[in-house]
């Protein structure tokens, strides 16, 4: 027995010590610089961003030697799943770019680190729009910085606009029904956009919710106005029923093939719409008669995960974010900067609709709805679907996404 | 001292077991007991407990507090979760009606003697083969309201105005992905009717014919009755696998539009990985495993039946 007993204390024993110089080891490559693996988790999965970045990571891992990076890509939507995966089986990134709304629902699911105490004396936080710095926040929070950002607007067929006898993009609610209704014949539609589940009903509606001064504390007031013009538009035909099972692109598609006159859309669609065989001009999200100006936010931040290289992952953050190496990124996937420092970038300047976009980045606020967005955005969804569906009244519309939105913006 | 005499007692009942011939039942049984334990039971073991806690991502490994019956609870009063259990019933129940039906209508047709009848009906399995992200994405296409051929052809024979929305219109979005689902899984019934009907004796047919029976009283007086366990288990297996059915879903219409086509599979789903509520999405799958295992439990009881 004493024997046995011998065995099993020297047993134990080399298993503390063996855990405790793995620990010594974990934190040397945390902290220090001798020896780092990064563990990188994007949506970035196709080109020009997805090269750019492994571009960039080459610089990052030639300039520290120690640095070793290993990138994980996944679709765009997918990451959140992966990163969920990564932190329930212990393999989590630490360095993560995810969609700025989602950074809430991050945070309050303890998916990514608080950087208060990175940011605290950070000379670049100062270059940042409001809006676009707001989207970090939670709780008093800081998690992750922005990358850039995208806000939506319209597309219009100037072709259809000229032959319907009207000169300029609608710019206000009126104008867009008027126009959408001129516009709707011969098998066009005069508005298109997307509705299907996961179609972020949060940034397509948003800005109409904004416009009419509400928040979504007061949805059964500040949303009627905004449902009643979408029940309007669909009364007098201009929006297909297709939408109610249409993404973003699947309207953007009917766009390009003339079914629609104008669609919603953003600024990824600049370089299709450049290429249409007929004249196309953007504009911001119209505005209503005599209501506020709004925009959404929409775009990516960087944060830093639960891997357990924090510093690491900051020094990367901070170098990525840098004026010279953020352009370089920005300029080479035409992604809309969001900082007062970058304003300046020249394929902005040469796009026809590019500037556009920036002054819908402007006038944009953050979907900063908590950590239940998810269920905010599938209610704010029903909303406008039951009224499109010609299911419910606006006003019967607007009373169910306050008792749908209201409990679950206290969570 | 103690290991040897704790390892008397083993190898004893080990000589036991061997007298009995048992230890190399237990041997092969091993393996299936393993997997069962490790793929099927763990699993299902941590999606029980997940169904009591409020588990965030932060807690999966750790585990969330317990909350007792709070997700289930949240999940049956919740209109959405019955909305789904009925489009589930819909979509299950028509499936497998017509999927078991015109398959045995097909499979009786080619076990028919003419020229080419075994190279149509293998061709059918192409389309059961056909990945079903191609499938549904095709299934968009055919019933797009301007440019599907569905709306062509309804049009072009004016039983309809050819601009039906099959997939936006609440009305008809759950019939049209269910024929999708229908016409994905006909093709495999076609199959495994085929076999079966060949193990029927001629001789039987023959007989009946002698005995002035026509075509559609031996259809339905011999090979429905002599096809009753492959139905049973073609039933059984069909109302499983569609009950499980997301993929179909999910490329077609994503649950929408304003749930009408939403499952108790896909509701699930956004309660896991839209909503992150991985209590409530448990919740929902426990319910449909239980489903399952009622009609896997029926199904074992009804054969039983048979067999004695």
């Amino acid at each position: 027995m004493k024997k046995q007993s011998a065995r099993l204390a020297a047993g134990a024993t080399l298993v503390v010590a063996l855990a405790a110089l793995t620990g010594c080891s974990a934190s040397a490559s945390g902290g220090g610089s001798s020896s780092v693996t990064l563990n990188i988790l994007d949506e970035f999965t196709t080109a020009p961003a997805s090269p750019k970045l492994n571009e960039l990571i080459k610089t990052y891992e030639s300039a520290n030697p120690g640095v070793k990076i290993v990138r994980t890509s996944v679709p765009q939507g997918q990451g959140v799943t992966k990163l969920t995966q990564g932190v329930s089986t212990g393999n989590a990134p630490d360095v993560v770019f995810f969609d700025s709304p989602n950074t809430q629902q991050y945070a309050a699911q303890g998916l990514v680190e608080n950087l208060n105490s990175k940011v605290a004396g950070w000379a670049t936080k100062s270059e940042y729009y409001k809006g676009a710095w707001d989207s970090t926040q939670y709780s008093g929070g800081t998690y992750g910085v922005p990358l850039y950002s995208d806000a939506p607007g319209i597309y219009v067929n100037q072709d259809m606009l000229t032959a319907a006898g009207i000169s300029k993009v609608p710019s206000t609610w009126t104008e867009l029904r008027t126009d959408a209704k001129a516009l709707t014949k011969n098998g066009v539609s005069g508005l298109c956009f997307g509705t299907t589940p996961g179609a972020a009903a949060d940034y397509l509606f948003m800005p109409y919710i904004w416009q009419s001064g509400g928040s979504l504390n007061t949805v059964a007031t500040s949303a009627l106005p905004s449902l009643q013009l979408f029940q309007a538009l669909k009364a007098d035909g201009s929006i297909p029923q297709d939408v109610l099972n249409w993404t973003w692109q699947d309207a953007f598609t009917a766009f390009q093939n003339k079914s629609c006159g104008i669609v919603f859309g953003g600024p990824w669609n600049a370089g299709d719409a450049a290429k249409l065989p007929f004249k196309v001009a953007a504009g911001i999200p119209p505005q209503k008669d005599g209501g506020t100006k709004a925009s959404v936010l929409g775009g990516y931040n960087v944060g830093t995960g639960k891997g357990g290289n924090v510093d690491a992952a900051w020094k990367f953050i901070d170098w990525f974010t840098s004026k010279k190496v953020l352009a370089s990124y920005l300029e080479a996937t035409t992604q809309l900067p969001n900082r007062k420092d970058l304003a300046d970038l020249s394929f902005v300047k040469s796009s026809p609709f590019l500037p556009t976009f920036v002054k819908s980045i402007s006038i944009g606020k953050p979907r900063t709805f908590g950590a239940q967005l998810p269920q905010i955005d599938s209610a704010i969804m029903s909303m406008f679907q039951s009224v499109l569906a010609g299911k419910l009244s606006p006003t019967e519309a607007a009373k169910q996404g306050e008792s749908a939105i209201g409990p679950l913006l206290s969570k | 001292m103690t290991p040897i005499t704790s390892a008397a007692p083993i190898r004893a009942n080990v000589r036991r077991l061997r007298r009995h011939g048992r230890l190399t039942g237990i041997l092969f049984l091993a393996p299936v007991v393993l997997f069962l334990v490790g793929a099927l039971g763990y699993p299902i073991f941590v999606n029980v407990r997940f169904s009591f806690t409020s588990t965030t991502a932060g807690t999966l490994l750790s585990g969330g507090p317990w909350v007792g019956l709070a997700n289930y609870t949240a999940v049956f009063t919740d209109p959405k979760f019955l909305e789904s259990a009925g489009n589930t019933v819909v979509f299950t129940v028509m499936s497998i009606v017509f999927q078991l039906g015109l398959g045995l209508l097909l499979a009786a047709f080619y076990n028919q003697r003419f020229p080419g009848a075994t190279r149509m009906s293998s061709l059918y399995l192409l389309a059961w083969a056909a990945p079903v992200v191609a499938t549904g994405a095709v299934f968009r296409w055919l019933y797009d309201r301007q440019y599907g051929v569905i709306n062509w052809l309804l049009g072009m024979l004016h039983l309809t105005d050819g601009h039906t929305a099959w997939l936006s219109d609440t009305q008809f979005a759950l019939g049209a992905v269910t024929v999708a689902n229908i016409w994905t899984g006909v093709p495999f019934y076609v199959t495994f009717f085929l076999a079966a009907l060949k193990n029927i004796p001629e001789q039987v047919h023959e007989a009946a014919s002698m005995d002035g029976a026509g075509a559609i009283r031996r259809f339905v007086s011999i090979t429905v009755p002599m096809l009753r366990p492959p139905l049973l288990i073609g039933g059984v297996f069909g109302i499983i696998f569609t009950l499980k059915a997301f993929d179909m879903i999910w490329i077609m219409t994503r649950g929408g539009p304003l749930g009408s086509t939403e499952t108790l599979s896909t509701y699930g789903y956004n309660q896991f990985f839209t909503f992150f509520q991985f209590g409530a999405g448990a919740a929902v799958m426990n319910v449909l495993l239980v489903v399952m295992i009622i009609v896997a439990a029926i199904y074992l009881r009804v054969s039983r039946g048979e067999e004695s």
